[in-house]
């Protein structure tokens, strides 16, 4: 029967909740997947088609308010200037996520004792080594070891090809004596397990139709069913309930068919992501806790963080490989990662190379510049650009602010009337000066590389999709929302292992430490299996 | 004949031939490599057909028709399509001001149909067909070029 309780209830299956499934599996629990959206078949990624890049644009667009599949909640992002990017399925954003995989550094979990700025996590790069390596393994990760930028680290498969725009970029950070590193990209560079190697179809970010990229609907979902695991699709949680002594007893939620259930549970682990897991908690009020469940520090939603993107796209007179080869993954620099005050700006960047767009967008991105005119001067002026740029990103970390935040909307519902969650979010001073000096770097660099001129967004509005901070880990139960292991300071049977729990951001894409931290705090449950609640 | 309330919209024959017309002023044929115009190419169908997927654009492009062919008399002509070509572009930029926002919707929709065609594709250098299931070669690659950053200290910070 649904109802009857199981040991840990998972919410979520995206990169989080698929990794730590698969870990705590070997402890042979009752362990139950809720996830709203449904299992993708690859095959019906857009670009198996010859409308790909208009696809990518409607039911493989980033915002789910675009995308309005059955699966989406509605966000209400339109005072932010960064909206909410995310994917509602088996495998969660790791369905169009570009695959770049680098980890956080040393530095990054102690920005109050290096810089005096937010606060140090509760745990360290070390703590975090061997879970990142386990995860490495699970996922499949190409890069090239030996990169002077980190700690020692080695990549499972060999790197992503540069690709002649690749190489050319490259060559520009070369020639002005900037680090730059082959990425490290969650992509299968050879045949991996039930994977085939990747065959450069260019937008990972609309899907992999080959599966080379590791979604966790190909990577840990597989193997954590065959283990035991239960995976109950198309089944939105409305809320959590708490027992009387407060601690959690299950969840609310709707089935496939539309059906009011409830499901008990001896824990519950929450793994919606940075937006999905406050909206859960703060949806679940009950008169223990009249703010919002594990909100007794008030810090429910706060301190969202984004990394606020600088694209900086040049123009080359020689044609470039376009958009063929992995978006979103070739190469990257930590060159300004790290705290330098002379720039302006407190903590650091990252690049990462963008690849370019594909024929159609091309056309539309020229038409809303203006740089490519309808009429007589069209093709000409087309010519000059297809196929001819290639991108920079700059990521900058964001700082926590507590203004900065997830609420519930007073009136935008997602399809079973469940208040959907509104972003308050506004670009602080620290990030618009690292934004600005990064995008006048990616420019030098590209300028390096042969570009004869270049384009800049930024922030990028669309780039919402790393989600962070908005139920902080500490040990002060004042000061954060969960523990050093994911636990609820206020609910000891309540846990939450994705990036809602990061103190601060980093200046690198989140997946890898998301699963990291949630594989770690997975083998804490299992090391102290006998007194969890205490 | 009466359309049933769930029928598509659809566009008659005199709008589906300015329509060929008018593609082709958005995007003209360049025959030296290759790329016919948007309207010889048969779009005018498939930019109907993606209007009518949603009616807000499908009435501006039925607006926008409307519009060129009272500019056309003005013109003194009997149809857009029998301008002659300079007074064509003229009538488009009276469009452009008149609705400002009709051009750059027509554009997307012709745009969108025209880049994926195969036949533009082809002209284009670019394998005439979607990018799965065949992928494309990209060399791997020689990092030679990193020995400069290899022999690079390590940079990362601890303290
Ligand atoms: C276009 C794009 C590109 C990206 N590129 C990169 C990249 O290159 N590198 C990188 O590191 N990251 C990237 N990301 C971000 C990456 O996808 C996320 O960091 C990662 O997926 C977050 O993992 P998660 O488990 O916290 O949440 P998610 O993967 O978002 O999973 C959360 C799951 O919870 C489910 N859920 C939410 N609420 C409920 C509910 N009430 N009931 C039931 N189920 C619910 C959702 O449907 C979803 O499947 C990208 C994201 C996007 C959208």
């Amino acid at each position: 029967m649904a109802d009857d309780p199981v040991d840990v209830l998972i919410i979520g299956a995206g990169a989080a909740g698929a990794a730590f499934a698969w870990s705590l599996a070997e402890t042979r629990m009752n362990i139950l997947c809720l996830e709203q959206g449904d299992w993708m078949n690859p095959a019906d990624y857009p670009t198996a088609g010859l409308d790909w890049e208009q696809r990518a644009q409607t039911d493989f667009a980033f915002s789910p308010n675009t995308r309005q599949r059955p699966a989406d909640y509605p966000v209400n992002d339109a005072e932010s200037p960064i909206a909410i990017s995310n994917f509602n399925a088996v495998g969660g954003g790791t369905i169009l996520y570009a695959g770049h995989f680098p980890r956080m550094k040393p530095s990054d979990f102690r920005v109050r004792s290096l810089d005096g700025v937010a606060d140090d996590w509760p745990l360290d790069y070390a703590t975090l080594e061997p879970y990142w390596a386990e995860n490495d393994r699970m996922m499949g990760v190409a890069g090239l070891a030996g990169d002077p930028a980190y700690p020692p680290k080695e990549p499972t498969l060999p790197p992503v090809p540069l690709g002649k725009l690749g190489e050319t970029v490259a060559r520009g950070f070369h020639d002005l004596g900037w680090h730059w590193w082959p990425s490290d990209s969650a992509i299968a560079t050879r045949p991996t397990g039930d994977r085939a190697a990747c065959i450069n179809l260019g937008p990972c970010i609309s899907g992999c139709a080959q599966g080379a990229k590791a979604s966790t609907d190909l990577t840990y979902w597989p193997a954590a069913i065959r283990n035991g695991v239960r995976l109950e699709t198309r089944c939105r949680v409305r809320e959590i309930t708490v027992r009387p002594d407060g601690l959690a007893d299950g969840v609310v939620y709707y089935d496939a068919d539309g059906v009011e259930r409830r499901q008990r549970a001896e824990i519950v682990v929450l793994a919606c992501n940075g937006v999905g897991t406050p909206r859960l908690l703060l949806n679940s009020r009950s008169p223990q806790f009249p703010d919002g469940l594990a909100n007794r520090s008030g810090l429910v939603g706060r301190n969202l963080m984004f990394h606020p993107y600088g694209l900086v796209m040049g123009f080359f007179d020689e044609p470039l490989d376009g958009y063929q080869g992995p978006t979103g993954c070739g190469l990257m620099s930590h060159e300004f990662y790290e705290t330098d005050l002379a720039r302006g700006f407190v903590r650091g960047f990252s690049f990462e190379l963008l690849r370019g767009f594909g024929p159609v967008t091309t056309a539309l991105w020229g038409l809303a510049s203006g740089r490519v005119p309808w009429g007589r001067d069209h093709h000409r002026r087309y010519g000059e650009v297809i196929d001819r740029m290639a991108g920079l990103i700059a990521i900058c970390e964001d700082l926590p602010e507590e203004h900065n935040r997830v609420i519930l909307d007073p009136e935008l519902t997602d399809g079973h009337g469940i208040p959907a969650p509104k972003i308050e979010y506004r670009l602080s001073d620290n990030s618009r000066r690292m934004l600005d000096f990064g995008t006048a770097r990616a420019q030098e660099a590209l300028a390096a590389a042969g570009a004869r001129s270049s384009f800049v967004d930024a922030p990028l509005r669309a780039a919402g999709w790393h989600l962070m901070g908005t139920a902080r880990m500490g040990t002060d139960p004042a000061r954060s929302v969960v523990n050093e292991w994911g636990r609820s300071h206020d609910v000891r049977n309540l846990f939450i292992i994705d990036g809602s729990i990061f103190v601060t951001a980093g200046a690198v894409n989140p997946t890898c430490t998301i699963q990291g931290l949630a594989l770690y705090i997975a083998d804490r449950m299992k090391k102290n299996l006998d007194h969890l609640l205490e | 004949m009466a359309k049933s309330p769930d029928a598509a919209p659809a566009l008659d024959p005199a709008q589906q031939r300015l329509l060929a017309t008018l593609l082709d002023e958005l995007l003209p044929a360049r025959p030296e490599v290759g790329l016919p115009g948007a309207g010889a190419l048969g779009l005018a169908d498939a930019v109907a057909a993606a209007a009518a997927e949603k009616p807000e654009l499908f009435s501006v492009l039925e607006d926008g028709l409307a519009r060129l062919a009272t500019l056309a008399e003005r013109h003194g002509a009997g149809s857009f399509v029998e301008l002659a070509a300079a007074t064509r572009r003229a009538a488009l930029d009276e469009l452009g001001a008149q609705a400002p926002g009709c051009l750059p919707v027509l554009c997307v929709l012709t745009y969108s149909a025209y880049y994926r065609d195969l036949r533009v594709l082809e002209a284009l250098g670019h394998p005439p067909r979607p990018p799965y299931p065949l992928g494309y070669e990209v060399p791997p690659s020689d990092f030679a070029l990193l020995d400069a950053v290899r022999r690079r200290a390590p940079f990362y910070r601890t303290r």
